[in-house]
C-alpha cells in the first residue's frame, strides 16, 4: 500500500493499515534505536514508544517529505532523548579522541565474522557518527534526507561519513582475512 | 588483500542489518500502549468537563443568590453581551472533541 493511502487510512481509524505501517517501518526504527541505545532492554521499549508518537503525530504530517524520512526523525529525536535522560554524553565529540576496544587479548576478531567486527567498532563511535552511518548504509538515506533528520549541515555529514569509513578501514584493515567466516 | 577489495567488504558489512529482535507481538504492544494513553486521555477529558460542569453549577448558584431578592429581568438584556464569548466557548469544545476525542476514539 502507498504510503498516503496508508496514512489516510490510520487517520479515518483503520486499524489494520496502522499495523501495516509498523511492519513497514519497523526495520527503520529498530536500525535507528539499535544504533544509538545500548540498552537492550529500554529498545524495544523506546521503538514502541516511537510508534505510539508516530500515531498521535500522524495528522500533523503534511506529505512535503517521505514518511519514512519523517519517521526516522521522531526515531532519532526520542533516542537522543532517552541518552540525555540517561545522563550519556550525546554533543559532538571527536572520533579521534575516542579509544576503540578491539579484542586483541582474547582474539574476538578472530572468532567473528568481519560484519560482526565491524559493528562493534561502529557502536563505540559518537552518537553523531553511529546516526549516519545507519541513515546512508543501512537504510540508503540521501545527505538531503540526513541532513533534515538531524539537522547537521550537509557537509558535517559528509565528512562524518568519510570520516567514520576511514576510521573503520584503518581499524578493521590488520582483521581482514583473518576471520573464520565470510561474510 | 588488495585496498578496493577491503573497501568493499567494509561497504558490506556496513549494509549489513543489525541484528536486534523485537517480540512477536510487537505491533500488539504497540496498539496496547496507545489504548493506555487513551484511556488516561479521556479520563483528563472527563475530569476537563467535570471541572466545566461544577464552574457552571457555581456560576449558576451565584447568579440566583446575587438575583433572587430581585423581582425585575432588567439584567437579562446584559447577559446577551456574553452571547459571543459563549459561541467561542462552543467552537473550542467541538474542535476539542474532533480533535481529541471522536479521533481517537476510533482506533481503539
Amino acid at each position: 500500500m502507498e504510503d498516503k493511502v496508508l496514512v489516510l487510512e490510520v487517520l479515518k481509524g483503520d486499524q489494520w493499515a496502522f499495523r501495516q505501517l509498523i511492519d513497514k517501518y519497523q526495520r527503520l526504527v529498530v536500525h535507528m534505536v539499535a544504533r544509538l541505545v545500548d540498552d537492550d532492554r529500554d529498545r524495544e521499549e523506546l521503538c514502541q514508544d516511537v510508534f505510539v508518537k508516530v500515531y498521535e503525530s500522524l495528522d500533523t504530517f503534511k506529505f512535503d517529505a517521505k514518511l519514512s524520512t519523517w519517521i526516522a526523525t521522531i526515531s532519532y529525536r526520542m533516542a537522543v532523548n532517552h541518552l540525555r535522560k540517561r545522563n550519556r554524553k550525546i554533543e559532538e565529540q571527536d572520533l579521534e579522541a575516542v579509544h576503540f576496544s578491539i579484542g586483541q587479548e582474547d582474539h574476538s576478531v578472530e572468532r567473528t565474522d568481519y560484519a560482526t567486527f565491524i559493528h562493534s567498532l561502529i557502536a563505540q563511535m559518537p552518537v553523531n557518527y553511529r546516526t549516519v552511518l545507519t541513515l546512508y548504509y543501512l537504510e540508503g538515506f540521501s545527505y538531503p534526507e540526513i541532513v533534515k533528520v538531524t539537522e547537521m549541515p550537509e557537509g558535517t555529514v559528509k565528512n562524518y561519513l568519510f570520516r567514520a569509513k576511514q576510521k573503520l578501514r584503518a581499524l578493521s584493515e590488520p582483521y581482514v582475512g583473518k576471520e573464520i567466516h565470510d561474510l | 588483500m588488495r585496498q578496493d577489495e577491503i573497501d568493499q567488504k567494509l561497504e558490506e558489512a556496513l549494509k549489513r542489518p543489525v541484528e536486534v529482535s523485537m517480540s512477536a507481538e510487537f505491533s500488539d504492544r504497540v496498539l496496547a500502549k496507545i489504548g493506555k494513553r487513551e484511556v488516561l486521555m479521556d479520563r483528563s477529558v472527563k475530569w476537563v468537563y467535570g471541572l466545566a460542569m461544577f464552574g457552571f453549577l457555581v456560576s449558576a448558584s451565584v447568579c440566583l443568590l446575587i438575583f433572587a431578592d430581585r423581582d425585575t429581568l432588567v439584567y437579562l438584556p446584559q447577559i446577551g453581551v456574553w452571547g459571543l464569548l459563549i459561541g467561542v466557548m462552543v467552537m473550542a469544545i467541538q474542535w476539542l472533541d474532533h480533535k481529541l476525542v471522536r479521533k481517537k476514539a476510533q482506533l481503539i
